[in-house]
């Protein structure tokens, strides 16, 4: 079969050499290791809470676990899914509404019997937290958009709202490593609401590709 | 594939002509066949934007059919048509029969079977009788499970048996 000329001219309009993207493991562990320096850029100039003690270092190094293990995952299966031929894992997806409610619903409650109210003047306000985790977030969600963009993801915007929450949560583990307020609603409000914007912004990131791709259809 | 990520134009109408017969009867699948050449190069023109995504280990078939798929369900979606029930027509006769009689009561009966099924097993079904693909590669075009492919295959198989056993009662 021969190449229509509408076709024909299109294609060649736009023939420049291209590289094949890293494989999705790769570049899910670039975003990781972005994150991993980002957060600890943050940990290392405000320093951890100071509640460590009562909290436990076992059940601290857990919960920071979980969260670091659920952000890399995330980031991991969204960038499986931006390739034409990655799988699309449902369980991921309720995955992480469950792990979204179990961190930041159940966890900040489950462990508020176990320290004691900060002095006052220590405790962070939302109004701290949220910028600080959108701003440890900024380069692993950066990095994230241009993987995605330069992929070609076949539902953009749950695939964009996957990697942003994963994003998110990787950056919300640096913030609980530093801040000192352990009361159950700043952590859902705040870091919880943090993680939430992210996830927003990375959904309306989708909707725009899943847009312009549309447009270019309907031509 | 590699050549055409490159720049070549001449990999790219090799490779058109190659897999165009493929697209445009994946894409008729979901669509009417009046609307299948737009369709096709609506495909191709998604392909070249997706070009960087395709890796050499990769088997090149499923991933532009994985790609056709999806420009063929976003017509569906944004047209909000229903999928097409009697898409497989054209493309059953190109399958091989053995007298002609014969042929139209089979080409009928399976027509009228593969209706019934639901649509995940009766795409799953047709990617491997019609098109010849591996659950593996047909799990590449869907996003399913190589496991949920081959479940869907069997039962779609099962499922025909079954209809082919009642309409033979039948007659």
């Amino acid at each position: 079969m021969t190449v229509p000329d509408t076709l024909l001219a299109k294609v060649t309009a736009d023939l420049r050499p291209v590289r094949p993207v890293w494989s999705y493991p790769v570049r899910a562990a670039a975003v990781v290791v972005l994150a991993a320096l980002a957060g600890t850029s943050l940990v290392m100039a405000l320093g951890m809470r100071d509640d460590l003690g009562p909290l436990g270092s076992p059940s601290f190094v857990g919960v920071v676990a979980v969260r670091l293990l659920a952000g890399a995952l995330l980031v991991w299966l969204a960038l499986r899914e931006s390739e034409p031929t990655g799988p699309r894992s449902e369980v991921g997806v309720r995955g992480a509404v469950v792990l979204g409610v179990i961190l930041f619903l159940a966890l900040p409650f489950a462990f508020a019997g176990m320290h004691d109210v900060p002095p006052a003047g220590t405790v962070l306000g939302p109004w701290i937290c949220v910028p600080r985790i959108l701003g440890v977030a900024i380069p692993s969600f950066l990095a994230l958009f241009w993987f995605l963009s330069s992929a070609y993801p076949l539902h953009p915007l749950r695939t964009s709202a996957l990697a942003a929450l994963g994003s998110g949560i990787l950056a919300e583990a640096a913030q609980f490593v530093t801040c000192p307020n352990a009361d159950p609603l700043h952590s859902t409000l705040g870091h919880g609401g943090a993680v939430l914007i992210l996830a927003a912004a990375g959904a309306l990131g989708g909707w725009r590709i899943a847009r312009r791709r549309r447009q270019e259809l309907s031509r | 594939m590699s050549a055409y990520q490159q720049g070549s134009e001449t990999a790219f109408r090799e490779l058109y002509g190659r897999t165009a017969g493929p697209i445009e009867r994946c894409v008729r699948r979901w669509s009417d066949s009046s609307r299948s050449a737009d369709l096709t190069q609506d495909a191709f023109l998604q392909i070249h934007r997706a070009r960087r995504t395709y890796r050499p280990d990769l088997p090149v078939l499923p991933w532009m059919l994985a790609i056709a798929r999806h420009v063929a369900l976003q017509y569906i979606r944004t047209r909000g048509r229903r999928i097409q029930e009697d898409q497989s027509d054209d493309a059953l006769r190109d399958a091989a029969v053995d007298s002609a009689e014969k042929a139209v009561l089979a080409r009928h009966d399976l027509m009228e079977a593969m209706k019934e099924l639901p649509e995940d097993q009766r795409e799953a079904l047709w990617l491997t009788e019609v098109e010849g693909f591996t659950s593996g590669d047909i799990a590449r075009i869907t996003g399913a499970s190589e496991g949920a492919v081959r479940v869907r295959v069997t039962r779609a198989r099962q499922k025909l048996r079954g209809r082919f056993a009642v309409m033979e009662q039948g007659r």
